[in-house]
């Protein structure tokens, strides 16, 4: 069979179309934008290398690339031997940068990093990496009725992390 | 969509983030074959690891109405499988309302004749039912109402569910109406209540002056949608594994808006 390689115009849109989702999705569970950055650029890595093996059959690609996005999150969380990063590692270093990140988006993440491991991962996965609950489903392996009991529970979750944290989720 | 969904989509960090382009060269510069063959990572590894996390957690019928809805009312141009095909039965709306409701004596009873050749030649346009339901839930009836009578413009849609088991102590039913949007597949909530009716007949007006007749199945703890394509009203009804809570259905209807 011949050897498929990922074209440069084709790595190109693909990294236009998912970094944003990617990073987000990095940036909430990572807590950093360093990490987030490298975790993006560790996932684009991989899917040049793994693509000849990509089967658009067996996965589409949303979920081929988060899975990996999955696998590499896990890896780095492995490798910081943490998954709760300590407060400063989820400031950012820049105080430049610092004053134009949301307020809000940094307390989003302390919120969605109060979660157990499996909301956090579908949380992000729903609203910072825009899947489907059926795609989340086939990454994280539960049925999709899972995934909207895993969501309804860290949302419900997440109401009561934030409003103690004074940012109000209410209407 | 509520406040924190809202937020959630909304929250973009990647607006800040310092390389983006950076980070596009430097991975353009890798020489991928090369460095494919001194890269094992553990990736393999990792997934089995995800694997082995991933136990079931308990199910929900709200989740699975919710994704049932999603479903329906997102997913394009669905074509009925062949193994529900039918027998569907043809009914007006008023006789459908009139069976429902045990005869009501202010409306005609009136019976549409359909050959079975014109009923399936509507019935097979596309329309919007999933070729899979989820998890948990049963297809319990479909019903195809010719003449239909429920919606003045052919675009509202009503869910509605029937509880009888609530804290409350009596029946109550959600009505959920909504404009579903052909064109784009979005279905979007204009209203929403609860209603209850000790006579099990429960005649609704919507905002448009659609007359809905429905009846409280005090049997069944189902979930029906309604709504009307090309002058024909269909209906089918879901029954999910273990009857919802008020707090599930309202979280339903909560990720629905």
């Amino acid at each position: 069979m011949e050897r498929r390689i990922m074209p440069r115009e084709s790595l190109e849109a693909r990294y236009e179309q998912y970094y944003k989702r990617l990073y987000n999705y990095f940036y909430f569970r990572a807590g950093s934008h360093h990490d987030a950055e490298d975790l993006v650029e560790t996932v684009f890595e991989k899917v040049v290398e793994n693509y000849p093996a990509y089967d658009a059959g067996k996965a589409p690609f949303d979920v081929w690339i988060f899975t990996i996005a999955r696998n590499s999150l896990i890896d780095f969380t492995r490798k910081t031997q943490t998954a709760e990063l300590p407060e400063d590692a989820r400031a950012d270093s820049n105080p430049e940068r610092e004053v134009l990140e949301s307020e809000r988006d940094r307390a989003l993440a302390d919120a969605v990093a109060e979660l157990p491991e499996r909301e956090q991962s579908a949380l992000a996965m729903k609203y910072f990496a825009r899947l489907k609950n059926k795609e989340i489903a086939r990454i994280l392996g539960c049925s999709g009725v899972n995934t909207g009991v895993i969501l309804h529970r860290a949302l419900k979750k997440l109401r009561v992390i934030l409003t103690e944290k004074g940012v109000s989720p209410y209407e | 969509m509520n406040k924190l969904e809202k937020m959630l989509y909304e929250a973009d960090p990647s607006a800040n983030a310092p390389g983006k382009c950076a980070a596009l060269a430097r991975l353009e510069a890798v020489d991928i074959p090369r460095r494919k063959a001194g890269r094992l990572r553990p990736a393999l590894a990792a997934a089995c690891v995800c694997l082995l996390l991933a136990g079931a957690v308990g199910t929900g019928a709200a989740q699975a109405a919710f994704e049932y809805i999603r479903e329906v009312f997102f997913t394009k141009e669905v074509v009925v499988p062949e193994e529900i095909e039918g027998p569907f039965e043809f009914i007006s709306s008023a006789e459908a309302s009139a069976r429902q409701c045990g005869e009501i004596e202010s409306r005609q009873v009136k019976t549409v004749e359909m050959s079975p050749e014109e009923a399936k030649a509507k019935f097979s346009t596309p329309f919007m039912l999933p070729e899979i339901l989820p998890e948990g839930m049963y297809l319990d009836m479909i019903k195809v109402y010719a003449d239909s009578e429920y919606s003045h413009d052919g675009r509202n849609v009503f869910v509605y569910y029937s509880n009888d088991n609530n804290k409350y102590g009596y029946p109550m039913m959600l009505f959920i109406i909504a404009r579903l949007d052909w064109e784009y597949d979005t279905l979007n909530i204009t209203e929403f209540q609860w209603i209850t009716d000790e006579k099990n007949i429960t005649k609704y007006i919507t905002a448009d002056g659609t007359e809905v007749y429905s009846f409280l199945n005090r049997e069944d703890h189902q979930i029906k949608i309604s709504f009307v394509k090309d002058n024909f009203g269909y209906t089918f009804s879901l029954r999910p594994e273990e009857p919802l809570t008020d707090e599930e259905l309202i979280a339903m209807v909560d990720s629905m808006r």
